[in-house]
């Protein structure tokens, strides 16, 4: 049964995939040759699928570490200020620009934001390793949030009109601004951010019995908890980086994933993470690429409203 | 013979000893109680055993190696901790519980070892009825025998077990003592364990130690509970 299941979301990843890339939103045959529909086909739908597919899995991976690592269910890659970090340093960059003129040119957006998330997780990590990995971590990284969010209002405020549009652009996520190189980047990032997290797998399965219990049974565990924190700022800072800050996917799918699929084996449930982040993610994808009432759903505006409905549904169901 | 358990002119404690100058011996096949006021150490001392705490003065040897010589992995073949935190996750059921217990051997996964381990474990604790059952949904006598069969799934020659009477009636708190003392006896297991149920514990240990004041005595016959 259990088996059936992680097929029947294989399919769905699949179908969504497919869906996303050849179906929506006009239907483009993959034997098209030449023209503008052969260069929309390979250079602008497949890339932005494949960009939603490795984006929904890393954010729904990092967020199933974060959950399991500090035992919380709310936890997720904002909670820590990851994703804060990014979007600051991405504010910094597009409006700042207009002041200093030189950061315009010498480094991309993509660049600035996973320098942000990466500056935040070396913070987060000193300030682990002197308090240790409980409950201090999540508070710091809600208040390097509000921080971080304090300052982008006071940019915000500084902004010239055209550089706070873009940077608003920006910040409703997009899976359509990575080709090339940046893909191969985005998907080379999360595939081994991934593989990391699964040889740790059964090292984070054990804790569920709490530090000591885990310790006595021969983990390591503020080694494991620095590689998984390294290894979800990995993933979430690439995320955050090349699509913006998106949301939900992080918090809900976790969450989905131990309700659909109740198994103690973290390295299926954190591949079945994957795979629901990366559906969620495709979905969400194709719903903004319909035209609905005349525009464009922006991503971060349909992963909540299809992520936010669905856990509570979930969650009620549950309790019921 | 061996000693299994060492502690030589030990201090216990996080910061300040809160148990100093501990000297003693144990062998095997001993059920320990350990008593002591709420605060007294009880907890500090056992993960001091354990290898969680490093001891502040003297050290600590089991079978001859000083624990904080031993690495994280040769501590989990030699020592089994079960601390007080009941777990409640609704995706771990009893048979997930104990294969726990196994992950120290990770690895020898599938050998007949491995798959006799997990079984004499499950069939001494008697809960082959409650394998498929989640965390969440078993009483808190069934998760004190579902940790005990992870504990014993470790096959190590020590034990250490704290407060697991802490939340039991008194048939559970019973039927838990004439499991441990089976254990003891035909495993040739030591088992210390912190309570403060010195009624029922007076019953069962062959061995007592008494925190009071900072000081640890031992006796083979439970010592007068001060007010």
């Amino acid at each position: 049964m259990f088996s059936m299941r992680v097929l029947i979301l294989s399919s769905l990843a699949l179908i969504l995939l497919v869906i996303s890339v050849f179906l929506i939103p006009d239907p483009i045959a993959p034997w098209t040759e030449g023209g503008i529909h052969f260069d929309i086909l390979w250079q602008f739908r497949l890339p932005k699928s494949l960009t939603a597919l490795f984006t929904g899995a890393a954010l729904a991976v990092s967020g199933f570490i974060l959950q399991q690592l500090f035992r919380n269910n709310l936890a997720g890659p904002y909670i820590l200020g990851i994703s804060s970090g990014s979007t600051l340093a991405v504010a910094i960059l597009i409006i700042g620009s207009h002041y200093f003129p030189f950061l315009n040119s010498s480094i991309g957006i993509s660049m600035a934001g996973f320098a942000g998330a990466m500056a935040i997780l070396l913070l987060v990590l000193s300030v682990s390793i002197r308090f240790g990995s409980g409950a201090v971590i999540l508070l710091f990284g809600v208040i390097i949030g509000q921080i971080s969010g304090a300052l982008q209002g006071l940019l915000n405020y500084l902004a010239m009109p055209g550089d706070l549009k873009y940077f608003t652009l920006w910040s409703m996520g997009s899976f359509s601004q990575v080709m090339g190189r940046d893909l191969l980047i985005l998907g080379t990032a999360a595939f081994a951010g991934i593989a990391w997290a699964f040889t740790l797998m059964p090292a984070l399965s054990v804790m569920v019995l709490g530090d000591d219990v885990a310790a006595t049974l021969g983990v390591q565990t503020k080694r494991v908890s620095l590689q998984l924190m390294v290894c979800t700022g990995l993933l979430s800072g690439i995320a955050t980086a090349y699509c913006g800050p998106v949301a939900f996917i992080g918090m809900a799918i976790p969450n989905a994933s131990r309700l659909l699929y109740k198994t103690a084996n973290f390295r299926i449930l954190m591949l079945v993470n994957a795979l629901m982040g990366a559906c969620m993610a495709l979905l969400s994808d194709v719903i903004s690429s319909l035209e609905i009432l005349g525009m464009h759903i922006p991503v971060n505006v349909c992963t909540a409203l299809l992520g936010g409905p669905f856990i509570l549904y979930i969650l009620l169901k549950k309790r019921h | 013979m061996l000693p299994l358990l060492e502690l030589n002119h030990t201090d216990v404690g996080r910061t300040k000893p809160l148990i100093s100058g501990i000297n003693s011996c144990l062998g095997s096949g001993e059920l320990l109680i350990l008593t002591g006021k709420n605060g007294s150490g009880k907890s500090t001392l056992l993960k001091t055993i354990a290898g969680l705490i490093p001891p502040l003065k003297g050290n600590v040897s089991i079978l001859n190696s000083p624990v904080s010589s031993l690495s994280r992995k040769a501590m989990a073949v030699k020592v089994a901790f079960a601390g007080t935190e009941r777990i409640r996750e609704d995706y771990i059921t009893v048979a997930d519980m104990v294969q726990y217990g196994r992950y120290p051997y990770a690895g020898e996964k599938q050998s007949e070892a491995e798959k006799s381990a997990v079984q004499n474990a499950i069939t001494q604790m008697g809960i082959e009825d409650l394998l498929p059952k989640a965390l969440n949904c078993i009483s808190d006598g069934e998760w004190q025998k579902a940790n005990l069969a992870r504990v014993l799934a470790q096959q190590t020659p020590l034990i250490l077990m704290d407060e697991p009477t802490a939340f039991l009636d008194y048939p559970s708190r019973i039927r838990l003592f004439r499991d441990l003392q089976a254990i003891c006896r035909s495993g040739q297991k030591t088992i210390i364990l912190s309570t403060h149920d010195v009624e029922t514990a007076g019953q069962f240990g062959t061995l007592f130690w008494h925190i009071s004041d900072g000081n640890l005595t031992e006796s083979s016959v439970l010592a007068p509970w001060e007010v």
